[in-house]
């Protein structure tokens, strides 16, 4: 069946690679850097503050000849999303750094509709693609809250990933 | 007045906006050829036009499949049972036509009902056989080809949309829409030539054809 995609979460001093599937309950934004989706409720993020970064790779494997054209945007925020803002960092990185909950990398607001080009890079360039099994370079999401978020539980987010398998 | 008669109505009232807004939304993705699967069984919901190729389908998970005709008439797909071929697999020099043949037949009284468009090599222009394609698409495709050297493009736009975040367990029906998977493919099948200019399509999985602005 082609290419085979899987979201990829890392975490940890040495980046450790936990598979996340394809949808479900992927991963949550909370006050731990762990690949644990069920743990949210022990680690709740205090509004005002920001939860640790999530740093996701997509998972390429299978027969294909290449994968580029990487999109990733997120395709309905919280609903309400009062006091939440998810940032990234539109550098998507090569390079794995433990994630931290301060302010750091992540200062942009993600992407919120389809950017109509590549914006997750490939070993380093954003025309550079996969040319066998392997993983996209880092996406690193983060949440935001300010004073205003309400506690609790939030709705869902979607995020949509889109690429050109040839 | 009672006030938890208005509480009640407003709340069934969110009900079945959110009830009549879910099915909507259903209808609507289906319009567009958006495939709603599910993460936690695999399955994914494909129309009855697709029974008769569901094992093709099933392997592939496409709706078009590329079909490359040589020269000397053999025809290499891109499925051959189990069996894959991908683009390096390609003998470009020796291409008659490259076509995209969908899992599913049209219900239109055409010999080829399973060839939707066909890209013929030798003169550079395409050949529509189904689908659909816009007359404003179609008289750039058809006519004449852009000279020069051809380099072959043809690719699958892939889309794969996953709902984060969690649940509370406290909202069961919430898990429903959790466990969704949303796939939506595009087939993308021309050629550019070295010193500029192309020509080539794209094919959405209900087989609407619009050329393709790179």
């Amino acid at each position: 069946m082609g290419a085979t995609f899987g979201w990829i979460q890392r975490n940890g001093s040495a980046g450790t690679r936990s598979v996340l599937g394809i949808s479900g309950n992927l991963f949550n934004f909370k006050n731990k850097d762990d690949a644990t989706a069920a743990n949210y409720s022990d680690n709740p993020v205090v509004a005002g503050n920001r939860s640790f970064e999530v740093w996701l790779q997509a998972k390429f494997t299978g027969a294909f000849n290449k994968i580029d054209n990487v999109q990733f945007w997120r395709s309905t925020d919280f609903s309400p999303a009062t006091g939440l803002s998810v940032k990234w960092d539109p550098r998507t990185p090569s390079a794995f750094t433990q994630p931290v909950s301060a302010v750091s990398r992540c200062v942009s607001a993600v992407p919120s509709a389809d950017p109509g080009a590549a914006n997750v890079r490939c070993r380093g360039g954003l025309a550079s693609g996969l040319v066998a099994s392997g993983y996209s370079d880092h996406i690193v999401l983060q949440l935001a809250t300010t004073s205003a978020a309400a506690a609790g539980d939030t709705s869902l987010a979607a995020f949509t990933m889109n690429y050109d398998e040839q | 007045m009672d006030e938890i008669h208005s509480q009640i109505d407003a709340i069934i009232r969110l009900r079945h906006e959110a009830v009549y807004n879910f099915s909507m939304s259903t209808q609507k993705m289906l319009a567009l050829g958006v495939k709603i699967g599910y993460a936690s069984t695999g399955e994914i919901n494909v129309p009855e036009s697709f029974a008769p190729y569901l094992d093709k389908y099933d392997i592939s998970e496409l709706e078009f499949e590329w079909e490359v005709r040589y020269q000397d008439g053999s025809i290499l797909r891109q499925y051959e049972g189990q069996e894959q071929h991908n683009f390096e697999d390609i003998d470009q020099s020796r291409i008659k036509s490259v076509a995209f043949v969908s899992n599913f037949d049209y219900p239109i009284d055409n010999p080829e009902r399973r060839v939707i468009a066909r890209l013929n090599w030798e003169t550079g222009v395409f050949e529509f056989t189904n689908g659909f394609i816009p007359q404003e698409d179609k008289g750039g495709l058809v006519g004449s080809p852009v000279p020069g050297v051809k380099k072959l493009i043809l690719k699958t736009s892939r889309r794969h949309t996953a709902s984060a975040g969690r649940v509370s367990d406290a909202l069961p029906e919430m898990q429903v829409v959790a466990d969704e998977v949303y796939y939506f493919n595009r087939f993308i099948l021309g050629y550019e030539v070295s010193g500029g200019g192309d020509k080539i399509i794209i094919i959405d999985p209900l087989g609407n054809i619009r050329r393709y602005k790179k």
